[in-house]
């Protein structure tokens, strides 16, 4: 389980290892609300992610939209994501591609 | 509280709880040894240790899920016909119970795994369960089947309480659950998903809404959220009609997601004043209620049509989920009826 900030000029790497869940929400949170604030693009990398629970997806899910009311870039996973991917969307879960949301 | 002591203290209801199944599937299994065709005793069984095995992979209990997921499937062999009662399933089973319990104890000198090994192998000799829960046969088991009962298409919405998650409950896994009794599909509602500066990130503000298409009743399908019931909105409907009413179920956003939940709205409102003889007629047109409900039951008993008795199910069950919070309603103490402030 972990959360790493890698901050750059061109933008802000949000990168999620193993078990994301309950028990790092809240850290979560704030490297979220960090990197809107402080960059105009933002990518989260899942490639390194197991497993993410309910408390997970709320916060990309509400981020993502964080990210369109400031008109910046915000990117979930990458082909190498599928898995977790997957297992969101069997349950229930609307799709959270790596389409941008550009400025 | 923090997560962990909640995560902890809901361990502990637990064990409770499956302390109290465990004693009722002793005196179920008793009762089947003099009884073994008796197909209500065999549910009960099952229905015990299907609860045991959900909520314990639920709370963390992931050894004995396992171990209890062989013996269920031992006893849905006996539900479909597949395998007779006999003195060494029980005997096993009684066995098995005795290492459930020691499991839930979760103390050295515990459960023995070479015990629980053993009477596992045995299980599943008996049953032929290596064969029929073999990968090749997985695919076809997890394909309802109408053999027996009736396939029937059940919408579900569960809506998880704000703290359901503090408690330790995780309700992705509860359905894995579900998919165990049939074809489930679902749509998981975001918009109560507050902006990202107002979310809390430990509360769950997504809610499901499901088809679950299976040879299952409703007891079946509440006995997977026996445990986050109370800490949640759970609704389950039959649908009538075929497979396009069930996509609606699914399309269809909830008006509620409009607004907020239940649970949402301010105490100042969880109050209301009402004059005694209005909770009276209340009562009385309640039990009127369920006099014509059960002219209902009777009426669809002796017709042959599957549409009324869903719907004759389904005015049963509002019935009597309208009539226990009358009943509650009435009985409110004294001390708490004199607490609401005055309107005057």
């Amino acid at each position: 389980m972990g959360i790493a900030l890698e901050e750059s000029d061109a933008g802000t790497k949000v990168t999620l290892a193993g078990t994301v869940d309950i028990a790092c929400a809240a850290e979560f949170k704030r490297l979220l609300m960090r990197a809107l604030s402080s960059s105009l693009a933002v990518h989260v990398s899942l490639s390194q992610a197991t497993y993410l629970d309910v408390t997970a997806v709320q916060l990309l899910w509400a981020a993502e939209h964080h990210a369109q009311r400031l008109g910046k870039q915000f990117t979930i996973g990458d082909q190498s994501s599928a898995t977790v991917l997957d297992l969101l969307a069997d349950s229930g879960f609307p799709a959270m591609t790596a389409e941008s949301h550009a400025a | 509280m923090s997560t962990a002591g909640n995560a902890d203290q809901f361990k502990q209801s637990f064990r409770e709880e499956a302390r109290e199944i465990l004693e009722d599937l002793e005196l179920a299994l008793l009762e089947l040894n003099e009884n073994c065709g008796d197909l209500d005793l065999v549910g009960r069984v099952f229905r015990g240790l299907h609860t045991i095995k959900g909520s314990g992979a639920m709370f963390g209990f992931e050894d004995l899920a396992v171990f209890t997921h062989n013996l269920e499937n031992a006893f849905d062999e006996v539900r479909n016909g597949r395998l007779q009662v006999c003195p060494e399933l029980i005997d096993l089973t009684l066995s098995a119970v005795d290492q459930i319990r020691a499991m839930l104890e979760d103390r050295e000198g515990g459960a023995e795994t070479e015990v629980c090994a053993g009477i596992l192998a045995r299980v599943r000799k008996l049953a032929g369960l290596d064969h029929r829960y073999s990968p090749a046969a997985k695919a076809v088991r997890e394909e309802p089947t109408s053999a027996g009962r009736p396939v029937r298409q059940w919408a579900i919405h569960f809506a998880p309480g704000p703290d359901l998650l503090l408690n330790g409950s995780n309700p992705l896994l509860l359905f894995g659950e579900l998919r165990q009794l049939g074809a489930l599909s679902m749509r998981a509602s975001m918009e109560m998903i507050p902006p990202l500066d107002e979310l809390d990130p430990e509360r769950c503000y997504v809610c499901w809404d499901m088809v679950l298409a299976g040879a299952v009743d409703r007891d079946a399908i509440r006995d997977v959220f026996i445990f986050v019931e109370d800490s949640c909105e759970l609704h389950i409907m039959p649908v009538a009609g075929n497979g396009d009413s069930a996509a609606l179920a699914l399309e269809e956003p909830r008006s509620q997601s409009a607004g907020r939940r239940v649970y949402d709205r301010p105490d100042t409102a969880s109050s209301l004043r009402v004059p005694a003889a209005k909770l009276d007629q209340f009562v009385d047109l309640v039990g009127e209620l369920v006099t014509v409900q059960a002219r209902l039951a009777e009426l669809s008993a002796r017709r042959d049509d599957p549409e009324i008795a869903a719907v004759a199910e389904e005015v049963e069950h509002l019935t009597s989920a309208l009539r226990e919070n009358s009943i509650n309603i009435r009985m409110l103490p004294i001390r708490w009826a004199n607490a609401i402030p005055s309107s005057s």
